[in-house]
């Protein structure tokens, strides 16, 4: 695992696209991490991208806020999906959490990624708020953290 | 999720906008003015003293109440500016430090002068945090630290026009005017700030992130004060936030109180007369504030915290503790003195560490409080040093500031680092 540098942008922008293309069916459009301004990210958020065999599989965007982080994007390459790294990445948030001492995680996904949802759910995050979105539903969750 | 343009907050603006530049030269003058109606009054001292009469115990009362003030004024417009938003109370402290500095003007006697500081010192408590609230949401992450540091550079200029007036404009009003007029004259004069207001009320965007905080209905229920000390989470930071600036300022005041006499016994007449050492601190002062800001920026927080902090101790060491090592070669201790300038350069660190701590329901109520409690405090300092100072020496009062400072920066290391931190609605 190591933090993402601008040279890493279209790397990132790969791999978000082939991780969400399976979701583009079901929604009826792009996901919005598929359009999202990497660049940016990169100068802006806390990237923090999976190697597997020295490939990269999976990546971690985080928003640090006064009193939570934020979980902007968890990715999996589609042919590394199901063997725990998307597990592994959001236990990687909680910690840069409390390294921040803060005590909370969020995050905000589509009530349509329904097998994303259900993991969050086995993790312990619970739902805050549903509100429409986009002609779907986005769902708002979040973790406290034992500190 | 990045969002579309229709609902970004002005922190989303990778670069300044004119917006930007609006907010930052209102926040940054509202600073400058500040720093300069409570440092007026110590420059027009000799001439109100004629003119009045005022006793020295009347004189350590009115500079021992108008600082007690400002920790009041301090706590009590920051949390009015998270209920009542940050363009409004920026407008009001401004407002009443003019208005006090206009009622100096009138005073009659000691009552009515104690009066009007007290009012002045409750306007200078005000102004700090919630401009530095206002930078710290509408500037982005990215560049906060620097904004923030260039609105601290406000105070050097602000004492730096002060005695302007002090030195300069007021013989100059007594000799058209008489004794009586001219130090009123200046009083009179420095309350036109207060137009100010004018422009912040036409042109002054309010602080995005605050209304939608306001808007999304999950304002503070039990009242700010509550909040900030039942949330074990919240409480905790402050604590910690609390200290930082509780060592700071003492680092800063047992610094500044008694330099200048320690100074004018130590040097050579002719360096001590020329100033050359109070304009060698402020140019390293005004360099230090900005340099913060962008170390703060690139290296994060603490590092820049520590790394001035340091060189403030060092600065600060050699010319109390090593002064004879270093005392024959009038250029080093210059060189010293200007250490002491830049490393002072840490206080750029508050805004943006205290921004990025607390979360908008709370954050004007929490920076106004720490800020300004530290330094009100700051009234026992003169007796501190006097009792250490029959002991030890002034070098040995004048140093503890030194291992006040090498403290706070020790001290910001339990704080997390809170680089690249989101202002939002929370």
């Amino acid at each position: 695992m190591r933090p993402a540098v601008a040279a890493d942008a279209p790397s990132v922008r790969a791999l978000v696209r082939a991780a969400y293309a399976k979701w583009i069916p079901r929604i009826g459009r792009e996901p919005r991490p598929m359009t999202a301004d990497y660049e940016r990210a990169i100068r802006e958020h806390e990237l923090t991208l999976l190697f597997v065999d020295g490939e990269l599989a999976a990546l971690l965007e985080l928003v640090p806020h006064a009193d939570h982080v934020f979980i902007e994007n968890v990715a999996v390459l589609p042919e590394r999906q199901g063997q725990g790294l998307g597990r592994r990445l959001l236990a990687h948030a909680e910690d840069q959490a409390r390294r921040r001492d803060l005590d909370e995680v969020r995050l905000e996904t589509n009530a349509a990624m329904n097998t994303n949802v259900a993991l969050y759910r086995s993790l312990g995050y619970r739902v805050d708020r549903e509100e429409p979105y986009l002609g779907g539903r986005a769902i708002h969750m979040s973790k406290r953290l034992e500190t | 999720m990045v969002r579309g343009p229709a609902t970004s907050f002005l922190n989303e603006s990778e670069h300044p906008t004119r917006q930007h530049w609006v907010i930052l030269g209102m926040c940054w003058s509202g600073w400058l003015f500040d720093f300069y109606d409570l440092m007026l009054f110590s420059f027009l001292l000799v001439p109100i003293q004629q003119s009045l009469g005022v006793s020295e115990t009347a004189l350590a009362l009115l500079l021992g109440t108008s600082l007690a003030a400002t920790a009041l004024g301090g706590i009590a417009f920051g949390a009015l500016a998270d209920r009542f938003g940050r363009r409004s109370v920026l407008s009001w402290t401004i407002l009443v430090y003019s208005l006090g500095t206009f009622l100096c003007g009138m005073s009659g006697g000691v009552g009515s002068l104690l009066i009007a500081r007290i009012v002045t010192g409750l306007g200078v408590g005000g102004e700090w945090a919630t401009g530095q609230t206002l930078i710290g949401e509408t500037f982005s992450p990215q560049t906060r630290a620097r904004y923030a540091a260039l609105m601290q550079t406000g105070a050097p200029l602000g004492i730096a026009l002060a005695a302007l007036m002090g030195g300069f404009a007021a013989p100059a009003f007594a000799n058209q005017l008489g004794p009586d007029w001219g130090w009123r004259a200046c009083f009179f004069l420095s309350a036109l700030p207060a137009l100010m207001v004018v422009v912040i009320r036409s042109s002054m965007p309010e602080s995005d992130v605050w209304l939608a905080q306001r808007a999304s209905g999950h304002a503070a229920e039990r009242g700010r004060f509550a909040e900030l000390l039942s949330d074990p989470a919240l409480r905790r930071k402050f604590g910690l936030a609390l200290l930082l600036a509780l060592t700071g300022m003492s680092a800063y005041w047992f610094t500044y109180t008694w330099l200048p006499k320690y100074l004018y016994d130590q040097l050579s007449l002719s360096m001590a007369k020329s100033g050359a050492w109070l304009l060698v601190t402020q140019a390293g002062g005004f360099l230090g504030y900005l340099g913060f800001g962008v170390v703060a920026d690139r290296l994060g927080r603490r590092i820049a915290y520590s790394g001035f902090s340091l060189v403030w101790a060092i600065g600060l060491l050699a010319v109390t503790l090593f002064w004879g090592a270093i005392a024959a070669w009038p250029a080093l201790t210059l060189a010293f003195m200007f250490l002491v300038g830049i490393g002072t350069g840490s206080f750029s660190g508050y805004g943006p560490i205290f921004t990025e701590l607390f979360p908008t329901r709370v954050r004007n109520t929490a920076m106004g409080t720490a800020f300004n409690l530290a330094r009100g405090v700051q009234f026992v300092t003169p007796f501190a040093i006097a009792r250490i100072a029959t002991r030890y020496g002034l070098a040995g009062g004048i140093s503890l500031a030194a291992f006040f400072a090498l403290f706070t920066g020790a001290w910001v290391w339990l704080l997390p680092e809170t680089r690249g931190t989101k202002v939002s609605a929370d």
